[in-house]
């Protein structure tokens, strides 16, 4: 007789050598992809009649072999689609701004040397400020809302169900990691929790 | 050898098409990733797994082609919707125009050599 808590470790095996078999990925790009996976199993044995071992490996072969996917990931990175205008457009951008920051480093880096006559740390300080930025707070937000607060900050984000009691409803933020108001580097993973639906 | 470099074209070919099977999906209404890769994979012979999906879905939200919401779900928790942006709406219209005509085009001269 399997157990439901037998049953979650067979998915948890599962999400860890997808985990493992997904190492050469972006860490951003692997946590959006196992996150993507966990919602998709949690969906597909929400739709079982009865949760068995049996109903539960034939959904994971339906996913797929750990491997499948991340060849699949891998080459999805290096592919470019002719249709994709917007994609060049963030490039030549992105291409734009690196080249003003290179100019913007170099010169600070020249005018220091112009007027002290050696490099001095202001240039390791300039570097470092573009990079680190401070955390919004997004508790209390929808998770739309908190989508939207982040991108605009440049923040990727992931979301944890889980029950914690506070009463807050499901699809609002209860909490968030890194903290609001604390820094982080530019691209960093928010943890949102939320409530699933039906806490016990 | 041909044969397995034929294999190797239909496995590019169908890396190619399904983009655009995603795009098409969406068309006439947002869905969320489950329904999304179940309807691929019970379409037959276009997915070689559920799971390989995602790393698609991920890269055409990141080109802009869609994006995603969350909405509260009947039974469980938010689920993750997606929805086609404008420019997702653009690509499938071309694709759908280089696509009839690449499809004709090769029929036509498919059909001339059975003969």
């Amino acid at each position: 007789m399997t157990t439901n808590s037998d049953l979650d470790q067979i998915v948890d095996e599962y999400l860890h050598r997808l985990e493992a078999a997904l190492a050469d990925l972006p860490a951003q790009r692997r946590v959006q992809l196992i996150e993507s996976i966990t919602d998709h199993i949690s969906e597909a044995r929400a739709t079982l009649s009865a949760d068995s071992e049996v109903a539960v490996r034939d959904i994971l072969d339906r996913v797929g072999q750990p491997a499948d996917i991340a060849a699949e990931a891998l080459a999805d990175q290096t592919m470019s689609s002719p249709l994709r205008a917007s994609s060049t457009r963030r490039k030549v951008v992105a291409a734009v701004v690196i080249i003003f920051i290179v100019f913007l480093v170099f010169g600070t880096f020249l005018t220091t040397r112009i007027n002290n006559g050696a490099p001095s740390t202001s240039v390791n300080a300039a570097t470092t400020t573009t990079l680190s930025i401070t955390v919004p707070n997004v508790v209390g937000m929808s998770l739309n809302a908190a989508e939207a607060q982040l991108a605009a900050d440049h923040f990727a984000y992931v979301v944890v169900f889980a029950c914690t009691g506070s009463g807050v409803q499901s699809g609002d933020v209860e909490a968030q990691t890194p903290s609001p108001g604390s820094s982080a580097a530019e691209g960093t993973s928010v943890r949102l929790v939320t409530p699933p639906k039906s806490c016990p | 050898m041909i044969a397995r470099e034929s294999s190797n074209l239909m496995s590019q070919m169908r890396r190619g098409a399904i983009e655009y099977c995603v795009l098409a999906l969406l068309r006439d209404r947002d869905m969320y990733g489950f329904e999304l890769t179940r309807a691929l994979s019970t379409a037959g012979g276009l997915v070689a797994s559920e799971g390989t999906v995602y790393p698609l879905l991920t890269r055409i939200r990141q080109d802009g082609l869609v994006e995603t919401f969350w909405e509260p779900s009947p039974q469980g928790p938010p689920r993750r919707y997606y929805r086609l942006t404008n420019d997702g709406r653009l690509a499938l219209e071309t694709f759908r125009i280089q696509w009839r005509q690449f499809r004709d085009t090769v029929d036509t001269i498919m059909k001339g050599s059975d003969e």
